[in-house]
């Protein structure tokens, strides 16, 4: 009996996971044929069963999102996708062991750069994500990563920079010459989990100093 | 192991400085012919757990110079063992191990090298980047009687860095030294430096 | 930076960034390798921030202990690339070990009832498995461990 290589039916079988919100995706054959249906199923490591996911069954496309059945934050989970052709070849691949705490990555904070005459100040907005607590409240990175830190930079035309790491979420940069271009950056930083988001940038200049005209 | 004709090489010796550590040993010399070297070692859990296993070293194995950086193998602040032993063709000569045993712990910690400018009324610092185990703290104080003593914790990189908004007319004094996680320690402090902000000072 | 662990009257500091860093470079190696993914050796009901603190620090020293005496030993790595990184996971765990070991010297580091019921859970879930299977899945789950320390 010999079974068939149906391998190139699925491949890179993957969470991609931002801010918690985690998305199932994977590839097909390259010359998919349009009749190829995948459907997906996950499971909490260390129980026994799989279950199915609603409106992930016999699709045809490659993603699925999965942020409601993987939003326990405490628990590492599987999912598994079985991909079936026209011709009723099959093929089923699994993920890697996901844990959102370790697997998510941090998206870029949204910030407010406020330009004044000898200082920028830098509002950050709440980071919220898509996890909520029993009460429904709506978590944010801060209150899900207790040593989460925000990374200011004020880079001065290629010279030099100023850079401060704090837990808050507002900072003003001061001492700073009126009338000129500065680029400046924020960075959510989780030192535990070697987290970084990718930096939020702003090219902003100080307002003339109007005080002697 | 193969016959032991080859003499082991001899004078194992450990430099360790800023975190950096290399084995050396006297080379074994055999006329007109390229003598390797092969570098292992055993943390303490391996002498405690597993004393009849030993690791390759990740980029002496082998070798062909009489010296090995084994940094990137001593990644636990436990003590290890170190051996060495040569090799031509089928010969292997016998294992040397390093008569005491290593531990990152004791590593030279040396003053940071710190460069101080101005900037306008900005005062800067730039530090030698030592990789990724250390941190910097720079203690900086306006020199007059009774000044406080500021400390920050710098991130050495390309540009240099911010400290301190000054004040036209003073003087200000920076002294920086490194602190290494891994095993708890302080470098001891760079030579101080102070330098005197041009213009009038402001009137009290 | 350097993590303080308050176990009862038993106070450590870790490098649990630097574990967990060496962990994180062979995370996917050593969990692909763990197949039997009903079961999980350390569980929920067996977390350390769920112990009273007077237990914590016994039922974290003989977690530790079972480590370095069965997992670290049993466990066969593909490659010296696995092998030194695991290497740095054991002689950094066996750092952790003799921190305790000295708390227990102290009379610091007793053990309870509680830390004995659920260190036994622990070991009867590990046994549930042939000891090269137990050690692949114990070392994957260091993560959970890890995390467990974090949040003491």
């Amino acid at each position: 009996h010999i079974t068939e290589d149906t391998s190139d039916l699925l491949q890179h079988v993957k969470f991609q996971s931002s801010n918690f919100e985690n998305i199932l995706t994977w590839d097909g054959k390259l010359e998919s044929a349009p009749d190829t249906v995948y459907s997906v199923q996950y499971k909490t490591y260390g129980e026994g069963e799989w279950l199915e996911k609603e409106g992930c069954q016999r699709i045809t496309r490659k993603s699925c999102n999965l942020t409601v059945e993987t939003s326990n934050l405490t628990e590492l989970y599987y999912a598994r996708v079985t991909a079936i052709d026209g011709a009723g070849r099959s093929a089923t691949k699994m993920t890697n062991r996901f844990s959102p705490l370790q697997d998510t990555n941090i998206k870029p904070p949204d910030v407010t750069c406020i330009p004044k005459v000898r200082s920028i100040q830098m509002n950050v907005h709440p980071p919220y994500t898509v996890i909520r607590a029993r009460n429904g409240h709506q978590l944010t990175l801060e209150n899900i990563f207790q040593d989460l830190r925000y990374h200011f930079n004020l880079r001065i035309n290629h010279t030099y920079q100023m850079h401060f790491e704090r837990k808050q979420r507002k900072f003003e940069f001061f001492g700073l010459t009126p009338d000129t271009e500065f680029h400046g950056t924020v960075m959510i930083c989780i030192p535990n989990l070697f987290k970084e988001s990718a930096p939020y940038e702003c090219q902003v200049k100080t307002l003339p100093d109007r005080t002697w005209t | 192991d193969g016959v032991a004709v080859l003499p082991a090489p001899q004078n194992l010796s450990m430099q360790s400085t800023n975190m950096k550590h290399v084995l050396t040993w006297s080379p074994v010399i055999v006329p007109e012919e390229i003598i390797r070297y092969s570098v292992e070692y055993q943390g303490e859990y391996e002498s405690l757990y597993t004393s009849h296993i030993w690791i390759p070293s990740s980029w002496c194995s082998p070798t062909q110079r009489p010296e090995c950086d084994i940094t990137e193998d001593i990644t636990a602040t436990v003590s290890y063992s170190l051996r060495v032993r040569a090799t031509l063709g089928s010969l292997t000569s016998a294992w040397s191990t390093l008569k005491h045993r290593f531990n990152q712990n004791s590593t030279i910690l040396t003053p940071p090298g710190m460069e101080i400018t101005m900037d306008g009324f900005h005062l800067l610092i730039k530090l030698e980047d030592l990789g990724p185990h250390f941190e910097f703290f720079v203690f900086y104080w306006r020199r007059e009687p009774g000044a406080k003593e500021h400390v920050k914790v710098v991130r050495p990189g390309v540009l240099p860095v911010y400290l301190e908004t000054v004040e036209p007319g003073a003087a200000y004094c920076v002294k920086a030294r490194t602190f290494v996680k891994a095993i708890g320690r302080h470098s001891a402090f760079s030579r101080t430096e102070c330098v005197k902000v041009q213009g009038e000072a402001l009137p009290l | 930076g350097l993590k303080t662990l308050h176990l009862g009257s038993c106070v450590i500091t870790t490098n649990l960034q630097g574990i967990r860093s060496g962990f994180s470079e062979i995370r996917d190696s050593v969990q692909a390798k763990d197949e039997i993914i009903d079961i999980r050796i350390l569980r929920k009901t067996q977390f350390l921030q769920g112990t009273k603190p007077a237990d914590q620090c016994c039922l974290l020293h003989h977690i530790l202990r079972l480590y370095l005496d069965r997992v670290f030993k049993n466990y066969q790595p593909p490659d010296h690339h696995i092998f030194r990184k695991v290497s740095r996971l054991a002689n950094s765990l066996l750092t952790i070990k003799k921190d305790l070991r000295l708390c227990h010297a102290h009379m610091s580091c007793p053990c309870g009832e509680e830390a004995k019921e659920k260190y036994s859970q622990i070991l009867s879930h590990f046994e549930e498995l042939p000891p090269q299977a137990a050690a692949v899945k114990a070392l994957g789950e260091l993560d959970i461990l890890l995390r467990w320390m974090e949040e003491v």
